[in-house]
């Protein structure tokens, strides 16, 4: 138990920095239209829940099929700016056809398999983090966003079963959204999801965009703290097994939104964020596209 | 985001299926442009919604086809050529790209005589939106709301994508108000993007230049107007003004002016382009009757336009055939749905006279089509034993002259040898003979008589330019009739 959850808060910790890391030195290609803003939040958020359900209602190869082109063309959209060309195409596919190859016909329990996987479920939390972030998404609407899911995750997790369910259903099937280790067994198996992940890593990032490197740095140590916080209180058996993680995240999301507010006032745009925080000269494109003509 | 990736389906999905667009996804196109601009402060190249439009020229051929015969069976329910079609046998259904002509060409008098006739019995006309009429009486035509909609939403899309208007600009409107899709157009285009608007109409110049150089702090906003739209003729005399009352590039904040409806000449670009300082000039061509069919400029001086919105012929001024390349040819358009439905017009006859190109566009823009040159008004030409003058050598000759006070007021006609020029210069001597004289044989007039004077009651047939069409006000008119009675 105790290693499942080093490993499992050392995937987290690799797709929180991997993020914070990426939003300053790689331009994702965001789509063409307009911003993100808290519909389109809602709408991506009700996707990532939804998946889930999709395991379930589903025949499973359908679901492989759909997962797998979906996960192909995350994988294919965050590592572009990073890789480019043929080697590109090779590394996502050969990410792809190991995490099936090894989750059909080994195990989806076995560390192997999980290797890839949390690898995999690393490499999109990086890539939909920055493409919200990187498309303009505000914090104000993310922390509001992670007020909504508190609600949700609490009783979905604690007035139903549907979260361990879903847990022990999923786990059946490869290309899973979760990190997870130790699954063998029950009693040392561990598991987060890609929703909670995906706030830890995805706070930081607009938290920097709207006010700034210290209140991204907080956000980024705050997120990692308390879901440290959380995995300790499981391995201590102080509280459940089974945790909706948003229940601690969220709260420290919408306060910290609230205190660089009052703190600072309205938050910035990309603009403002780039015209006061240039990118790495490395990553020339970005700020030229951005800025037009008036770099200085 | 995912709200407006639904808009631009539904958008791309009109243009190609001709279908009406969708009020409310045009608005939520726009919100969301404005909020890229606002988040990001651009907005990229693959942001343009329109561009799904470029096709190959067969593609295009065909689809222009398509829309055509549906415009043509849509015709059948106005009065003009429901009795048209019947009384020639033609039936629209089985109309072609390539047999268009055995539609006769819609002349300019017929519509103005009769707008009513052009509406379609289906039809919501609830905006008659008219020309300044320089070719002598308004021509009106009736739109119906979603229609003069879609018309300014696709101007605020142009004005996003070319950067022709920012959102801390200061845009003046200083065309005739009468021009009403153009001011209702521009307005709206500029306020989309978050531009302040000023609509003044073509007010007297010094007036105007004083409007132009005061500062008027006014928070998010340039201090002074940045953006000018104006025709040429009416920039030419706020120059003219300026130049004598010893303006300067400091006393104006202009970054861009947009100019459209007349002919813009070299001359007038440059004596503009020294009293404004670095400010751009960008020239459109766009009428009302064709609405929204506008064609732009490339950076070869092509005219290019939209083939989406309406399908151009250009046809021969003395065999009405289509013209040869190089050749001149009048403009003859047929809008085309999605973008047209209350007043319907299919071969409409602009007058306005262009010269083909001579081969394919080897330019930016070489995607679509174009003609090489706007020369002016059929009704302005002249025909002589030598072949056709056109009013766009003439105003070339003219303005590029400072003997010519801006703008240059001219008339010709036809005469033995070749054609006879009327021109306005600040003194009719010698000197300024020569030059006039010089500067048309450079243009390839065939001069057979020059007469000029000094004052421009004195022209005989002056060309109409809308610089006239002049907004009055007290002011203005107790300067110019002052206690006592006409000033000598
Ligand atoms: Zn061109």
């Amino acid at each position: 138990m105790t290693l499942s959850v080093i490993v499992v808060y050392g995937f987290a910790v690799l797709a929180t920095l991997g993020s914070w890391t990426y939003f300053r030195t790689r331009r994702i290609a965001r789509p063409p239209f307009g911003v993100m803003n808290l519909s389109d939040v809602a709408i991506a958020m009700t996707g990532i829940l939804l998946v889930p359900f999709l395991y379930l209602w589903l025949p499973l190869p359908v679901v492989v099929v759909l997962v797998a082109a979906i996960t192909l063309s995350a994988l294919q959209i965050t590592l572009e700016p990073v890789i480019r060309g043929a080697v590109l195409w090779g590394l996502c596919a050969t990410l792809l056809g190991l995490d099936l190859a090894l989750g059909l016909v080994v195990s989806v329990k076995g560390p192997a398999f999980l290797v890839v996987n949390n690898l995999i479920v690393v490499i999109v939390v990086v890539g939909v983090a920055n493409l919200w972030a990187q498309s303009g998404l505000r914090a104000s609407h993310t922390a509001l966003f992670a007020a909504a899911l508190v609600v949700y995750d609490a009783v979905t997790t604690w007035s139903f079963t549907v979260t361990l369910d879903l847990f022990v259903k999923l786990t059946k099937a490869p290309l899973f959204p979760l990190v997870g280790w130790g699954l063998t067994r029950v009693s040392t198996s561990y598991l987060v999801g890609l929703g909670d992940l995906l706030f830890v890593a995805l706070f930081p990032l607009v938290m920097r965009k709207a006010y700034g490197r210290t209140a991204g740095l907080c956000a980024l140590v705050a997120g990692l703290a308390a879901l440290g916080l959380v995995f300790a209180l499981v391995l201590n058996d102080v509280i459940g097994h089974t945790i909706p993680a948003m229940v601690f995240l969220g709260p420290l999301i919408v306060a910290q939104y609230l205190y660089w507010r009052l703190a600072r006032g309205g938050e910035r745009s990309t603009r403002q964020y780039l015209r006061a925080d240039p990118l790495p000269a490395r990553t020339p494109t970005l700020v030229t596209a951005a800025e037009g003509g008036e770099q200085r | 985001m995912f709200i407006n990736a639904i808009a631009a389906a539904r958008f791309g999905m009109s243009m190609t299926l001709g279908r009406p667009f969708h009020r409310r996804s045009l608005d939520r196109l726009i919100e969301g442009m404005r909020a890229a601009l606002e988040e990001f402060g651009e907005i990229r190249d693959d942001d343009n919604v329109l561009a799904g439009a470029a096709l190959d020229p067969g593609t295009r051929r065909l689809v222009q086809g398509r829309r055509l015969r549906a415009q043509a069976v849509r015709a059948l329910e106005t009065p003009y050529y429901g009795r048209l079609f019947d009384r020639l046998g033609l039936d629209p259904g089985e109309l072609t790209a390539e047999s268009i002509a055995t539609i006769p060409v819609t002349a300019k008098d017929t519509l103005r005589e009769d707008p009513s006739a052009f509406v379609r019995r289906g039809g919501d006309p609830v905006h008659q939106c008219g020309t300044t009429g320089t070719t002598g009486r308004s021509t009106m035509i009736w739109l119906s709301d979603d229609e003069l909609h879609l018309i300014a939403s696709l101007s605020a899309i142009t004005y996003f994508q070319s950067h022709m208007v920012r959102p801390d600009d200061r845009v003046l409107i200083a065309v005739s108000p009468r021009n009403r899709i153009a001011v209702h157009a521009t307005a709206f285009a500029a306020t989309a993007v978050g531009a302040s608007v000023d609509v003044t109409g073509m007010v007297e110049p010094e007036a105007m230049l004083a409007r132009l150089s005061a500062v008027q702090p006014i928070p998010g906003h340039k201090p002074r107007t940045s953006v000018l739209t104006a025709h040429p003729s009416y920039l030419a005399a706020l120059v003219e003004t300026a130049e004598a009352l010893g303006r300067t590039p400091a006393d104006f904040g202009l970054e861009r002016v947009i100019v459209g409806g007349e002919l813009l000449t070299t001359g007038l670009r440059r004596r503009a382009a020294r009293l404004f300082g670095d400010a751009e000039i960008l020239e459109n061509y766009a009428l009302t009757e064709l609405v929204p069919f506008a064609a732009g400029r490339c950076e070869r001086s092509h005219y290019h336009f939209e083939p989406a919105t309406c399908l151009v012929e250009a046809l021969d001024l003395d065999d009405g055939r289509p013209a040869a390349g190089g050749a001149p040819g009048t403009l003859v358009g047929t809008p085309l749905p999605p973008f047209r439905d209350t007043t319907v017009l299919l071969r409409y006859d602009t007058e306005d006279v262009v010269r083909l190109l001579d081969g394919p566009a080897d330019c930016a823009m070489g995607n679509l089509p174009a003609v090489a040159e706007l020369l002016g008004k059929r009704r302005h030409a002249v025909r002589h034993e030598h072949g056709w003058t056109f009013a766009r050598p003439v105003a070339e000759a003219l303005e590029a002259l400072d003997a010519v006070p801006l703008p240059a007021r001219y008339g010709m006609r036809a005469t033995t040898g070749g054609v006879a020029v009327e021109a306005v210069v600040r003194s009719a001597d010698a000197a300024a003979r020569a030059k006039v004289e010089a500067a048309l044989a450079d243009r390839g007039v065939p001069l057979a008589g020059l007469r000029l004077v000094t004052d421009p009651d004195d022209l005989r047939s002056p060309l109409p330019l809308r610089c006239d069409l002049r907004e009055g006000d007290f002011a203005a008119r107790r300067a110019l009739v002052p206690a006592g009675g006409p000033r000598p």
